[in-house]
């Protein structure tokens, strides 16, 4: 070992001189200067600066290392290049994690020291790109198909619901735009002129990080000649029963018409919605202007509607894309009323009637209520659920009803509940009632008292108790804890009965009740004596509390 | 096929999440709880499936201790909240086109996921993080990574089925987090 030792000592002693040799050759050789790191997408480059070395003789070289990793790697790309920049994907590493950048100059066999870039995690670096955009024509709309930022990469893949996108359209020929701001994917900008060129560019906005990408490069399309076949207008949706009602208006035609529909998502996912039209059955070739279908033919609750004229072969154009929320078209159940009546006034407490909770938000009550022998109504409007009406008469009897006014956003309400009604109290017992008050307070004070004391007995048996001695030591110093004497489970108690005699025997009853003959001997006071008796054993640890168990007991009563 | 299965999870995911903000949050607690129950039987896994996957078993790292609700204010969790909402429908979203579950079913669930993102979204925590804060976006990144490598994973594994049976327990587990975030909300929003 001490041999070995030596003799690497020796290597390092004779390897000295070439390194410094080494150094000094190298000496002249600056590191790079600047060294930084863009991001666009998926795509980083990395660049720097230098000085010193004419161009060509000089190469750089670059590595980079996660967090994950205990090794420098080699930059792809970046090896022995002479200019003053390389481009690495970031498609293969973890974009979440920390990584570090370093570059070093090198020139024939000297290098320089590296120059070193702060560690910094990738998505949080990363610019966002110009989306992609495609555009279609019709004889008066555009429809925009807009690709998420860096697409099919991986550092948006996540967070495509985040991007927000802005369009500015403007007719080639005029410098008026017009600006659009969208979640959606797919959108059809419509009332434009036929046979007219339009340009237009779009950019994304990553809605919570607040960054803006560039705009995409300007795109120019022509609108086709005007369409023989009319397009339907003024898409109308309403609900009857369990049924949905579409209308449209189109000018007159010998025409058949078809409807579709879109879950609302598709539209806020790139590249999906085009193919996910589906045919409304009831609407598929009618020839009026409005169609009845089951609300069950759609499954997502904000959905968007579309319809077409056709003549034979020749379609028309599809029309404005219409988004519903099948929530207006819910009908909202009266709210349920209780009322707790007291000398002069009434607490009223209002409740949603739907199961899904989410629905009872930001509701207002609209509540009626009268005296019974008067007819006359009084109308309060509350936002909250549990209120009061005040300054009513003692003694009387008062209705209330209440209806739901609006329904989140919508402008509607629920019919009004079943009148309730209930007497106010009598007038002059506040004292009496302040009397039975303080004393009932002080009745469940009490109680409460006794119970907390009791827990705070139970958890101190149960959870600080002395270690449980194995089975089978059990089983020889068969000395049961007698606290679980105090605490039987309900279901014990109707099992098996312990009577104690006066002379402190204790008999144990089955499931067959005693004579109730027999029941009488035993006096409420002998079953006092019983209780202390068991406390006392607790306190102890008695061995005559082995008479107070039941053959065949549970050893673990209950759940405490 | 088993994993037709998974969407199930996320409409309790669902239910969890659309009783938190409301107005009786004693009531949403107990709710989000009882449906749970009364959904979980159609999302357990057959144990023989389940046996025979077990070598495919990866550890996700799901960032349990660093997003523990006890360390975070409420606009935390709700970020936490969305971030995984957000990653599930994009992960749901991003294998439609396989045809792996009915597309029914699958819409529905990702129309659901949508709707509770839009109604999220407006909910003035949220709105409020748009400046960035730090300690949020380290809390996103985590759970973005812990998608990412549930993402990575079913690709080297070609979408096997054996990697959407291990996904879908997974996710099941996620799920169990995030009940506990909505439970833990429903309780700031009655002591705020």
């Amino acid at each position: 070992m001490l041999g070995l030792l030596g003799s690497a000592a020796l290597v390092l002693v004779a390897g000295a001189p070439w390194v410094l040799l080494a150094a000094a050759d190298g000496e002249e050789l600056e590191p790079p200067e600047d060294v930084d790191v863009y991001i666009v997408d998926d795509n980083l480059t990395l660049k720097w600066s230098h000085k010193g070395e004419p161009a060509g003789n000089v190469t750089f070289s670059a590595e980079y290392q996660t967090d994950e990793m205990e090794n420098w790697l080699k930059l792809p790309g970046c090896h022995h290049v002479t200019g003053t920049e390389c481009e690495f994907s970031l498609l293969n590493t973890n974009i979440y994690a920390e990584m570090k950048f370093r570059v070093r100059a090198e020139t024939g066999k000297s290098t320089s020291s590296w120059a070193e870039v702060d560690p910094f995690i990738p998505f949080l670096r990363a610019h966002i790109g110009p989306p992609g955009v495609r555009l279609e024509a019709e004889d008066q709309a555009i429809v925009v198909d807009i690709s998420y930022p860096g697409r099919g990469g991986k550092m948006w893949e996540g967070d495509t619901l985040r991007f927000q996108y802005r369009i500015v359209i403007w007719q080639r020929s005029s410098n008026e735009t017009k600006t659009i701001t969208t979640s959606y994917y797919t959108i059809k900008i419509s009332k434009l002129l036929p046979e007219t060129t339009y340009c237009l560019k779009v950019k994304a906005i990553h809605t919570f990080r607040g960054k803006h990408s560039n705009y995409s490069a300007v795109q120019c399309i022509n609108t086709t000649e005007a369409s023989k076949m009319p397009v339907p207008e003024n898409i109308e949706m309403d609900a009857l029963g369990e049924s949905y009602v579409l209308r449209w208006d189109c000018a007159p035609a010998d025409v058949s018409f078809r409807a579709q529909w879109l879950p609302n998502f598709y539209k806020s996912t790139s590249g999906s919605s085009p193919d996910k039209w589906k045919p409304i059955p009831a609407c598929a070739d009618i020839r009026t202007m409005q169609c009845v279908f089951p609300r069950n033919t759609i499954h997502t609750d904000h959905f968007l509607l579309r319809v077409q004229a056709f003549r034979g072969n020749n379609t028309s154009f599809w029309s404005e894309e219409k988004l519903i929320n099948s929530q207006k078209y819910t009908k909202i159940p009266p709210p349920i009323v209780a009322v707790t009546p007291t000398r002069d006034s009434l607490l009223v407490y209002v409740s949603c009637q739907d199961h899904s909770l989410s629905k009872c938000r930001k509701l207002t009550y609209e509540v009626v209520f009268w005296d019974k022998t008067s007819n006359t109504k009084r109308r309060v409007v509350k936002e909250s659920p549990e209120f009061t009406i005040e300054n009513l008469q003692p003694q009387t009897v008062y209705c209330v009803q209440a209806r739901v006014l609006s329904f989140a956003t919508w402008n509607k309400s629920s019919d009004f509940s079943d009148a309730l009604c209930d007497a106010t109290r009598p007038g002059n017992s506040s004292s009496m009632n302040w009397i039975l008050t303080v004393l009932g307070t002080l009745f469940f004070s009490a109680l409460a008292l006794y119970a907390g004391k009791n827990l705070v007995k139970c958890l101190n048996s149960e959870f600080f108790s002395s270690p449980k001695p194995p089975p089978s030591i059990d089983e020889v110093f068969s000395e049961p804890p007698s606290k679980y004497l105090l605490f039987l489970t309900p279901e014990e108690h109707t099992e098996r009965c312990f009577i104690i005699e006066n002379t402190g025997t204790v008999a144990v009853t089955g499931g067959n009740p005693s004579p109730e003959g027999e029941h009488r001997k035993y006096t409420s006071q002998s079953s006092q004596d019983s209780g202390n008796y068991s406390n006392e054993e607790e306190s102890t640890g008695s061995e005559n509390s082995q008479g107070l168990r039941p053959q065949g007991c549970p050893e673990h009563s209950g759940p405490f | 096929m088993i994993h037709k299965q998974l969407p199930e999870m996320v409409l309790l995911l669902l239910l969890a999440c659309s009783t938190v903000f409301s107005l009786e949050p004693k009531l949403i607690l107990f709710q989000s709880r009882m449906k749970r129950e009364s959904l979980h039987p159609p999302t357990m896994l057959p144990v023989s499936s389940v046996q025979q996957c077990l070598s495919h078993r990866k550890n996700f790292l799901l960032p349990l201790q660093s997003v523990s609700r006890h360390q975070y204010q409420k606009g935390h969790a709700l970020a936490v909240l969305h971030e995984i909402l957000q990653q599930v429908f994009s992960l749901f979203q991003a294998h439609l086109s396989l045809g792996i579950w009915e597309e029914t079913h699958i819409e529905r669930v990702l129309g659901a996921l949508h709707q509770q993102l839009e109604y999220m979204e407006s909910l003035a925590e949220l709105k409020a993080e748009q400046s960035g804060d730090p300690s949020v976006q380290r809390l996103r990144i985590q759970i973005k990574a812990y998608f990412r490598r549930i993402h990575d994973y079913l690709e080297n594994q070609r979408y096997s089925s054996c990697a959407w049976i291990i996904v879908q327990v997974e996710i099941n587990r996620c799920m169990l987090f995030v009940f506990r975030l909505t439970g833990w909300l429903s309780k700031q929003e009655t002591d705020p």
